[in-house]
């Protein structure tokens, strides 16, 4: 069985998903999403199982397709990236399955936008339908707040940065859950505390820091019931407490980070990566 | 290899500093230059051989 891993580059998590490979004896080879030369109109399979873990977007949308379209496996699937790396398409998807999440609006057109905060009341948090690492997460706390944002969006913005996502802000306790799900088992979580340097911001790609979130039933539960909305694959379940005691899902991230989270936790989420893939491959 | 153990220099291309490579370290991950401070990518270990690193895009992350 031939093995590989996608990236962009070595970064933490990459290098300690090799080196769980190696321990467990598994061969995975290693391929820089940089030097992919794809035969588009030839079918061609190359691997029977690529772990995705480019670090872009658009390079893990096309290579997932194109690998499971020549016969690979693909960890996680194309459809799971196509869906949970765009926000709009995974809150309709998370609305429509049940699973708690933050109220939340799409609009194409800034009047629509304010009409859309308008019911929402402010504060309200806009975010890029595509994006990580709370890049260009803004809480807009007025009308004043919201025009300045959508004139930026609209004069210097993209076609998908016009595509308006605008969020019910949900008053946190300074903290909120990263819950890593692999298949149908959640391994761990974290909490992640936002600090001076993060603001109201939780990411710890930005300031935030990790500590052990003790995994209870019902964390266990609405993770897996979340994973579950974009299908069998390896996910980090973003989670926060509300302040009437409610748990919400606001996001599920498809090529998770967890370099910060070996540790707090104890959980071998590496080693449960490699483990699953390599399972999952021989299927 | 012990840890820690400094097999060879390489140049920044940034700044033209001499960066010590670290035992251990694989092609593909990104160091800081500790003179300049830009992010390099390590693109061989033998010989050790850096470049500019890629920059982070929009649709990088997660």
């Amino acid at each position: 069985m031939r093995l590989a891993m996608l990236f962009t580059v070595l970064t933490p998590e990459n290098k300690m998903i090799f080196e769980s490979a190696t321990k467990r004896g598994i061969t995975l080879e290693r391929v820089f999403d940089s030097e992919l030369m794809m035969e588009l109109t030839a079918s061609k399979k190359e691997y029977d199982g690529v772990l995705q873990r480019s670090s872009s977007y658009a390079r893990t949308l096309y290579s997932s397709f194109y690998l499971e379209q020549m016969g690979t496996f693909v960890c996680n699937p194309y459809k799971a990236h196509k869906l949970c790396g765009d926000k709009f398409l995974a809150s309709v998807l998370l609305g429509k399955a049940g699973v708690p999440t933050p109220k939340t609006f799409g609009a194409f057109t800034p009047d629509a936008a304010k009409a859309a905060a308008k019911k929402l009341g402010f504060p309200v948090v806009m975010k890029p339908v595509f994006g990580s690492w709370a890049r260009l997460v803004h809480k807009l706390n007025d009308d004043e707040a919201l025009d300045a944002e959508l004139e930026s969006r609209e004069e210097m913005g993209h076609a998908f940065q016009k595509v308006y996502y605008l969020q019910e802000h949900i008053n946190k306790p300074g903290r909120d859950m990263r819950v890593f799900v692999i298949g149908d088992e959640c391994v761990g979580a974290i909490y992640r505390t936002s600090t001076e340097k993060s603001g109201w911001i939780t990411n710890t790609g930005r300031g935030g820091t990790a500590s052990n979130c003790p995994v209870t039933s019902e964390i266990r539960e609405l993770a897996l019931k979340a994973a579950n909305v974009f299908g069998e694959g390896i996910y980090g379940v973003d989670m926060m407490e509300t302040g009437d005691g409610r748990l919400v899902v606001h996001e599920v991230n498809h090529t998770t980070e967890f370099r910060n989270s070996v540790e707090p936790t104890g959980a071998d989420i590496p080693g449960k990566m490699v483990e699953y893939f390599v399972k999952r491959s021989k299927k | 290899m012990i840890q820690g153990e400094t097999m060879s220099n390489a140049e920044c291309p940034e700044c033209g500093a001499q960066i010590a490579q670290r035992a251990g370290i694989e092609v593909g991950e990104i160091i800081s230059c500790g003179d300049c401070g830009s992010k390099l990518e390590v693109k061989s270990v033998a010989p050790f051989g850096l470049a500019t690193a890629p920059s982070v895009e929009e649709d990088w992350g997660e």
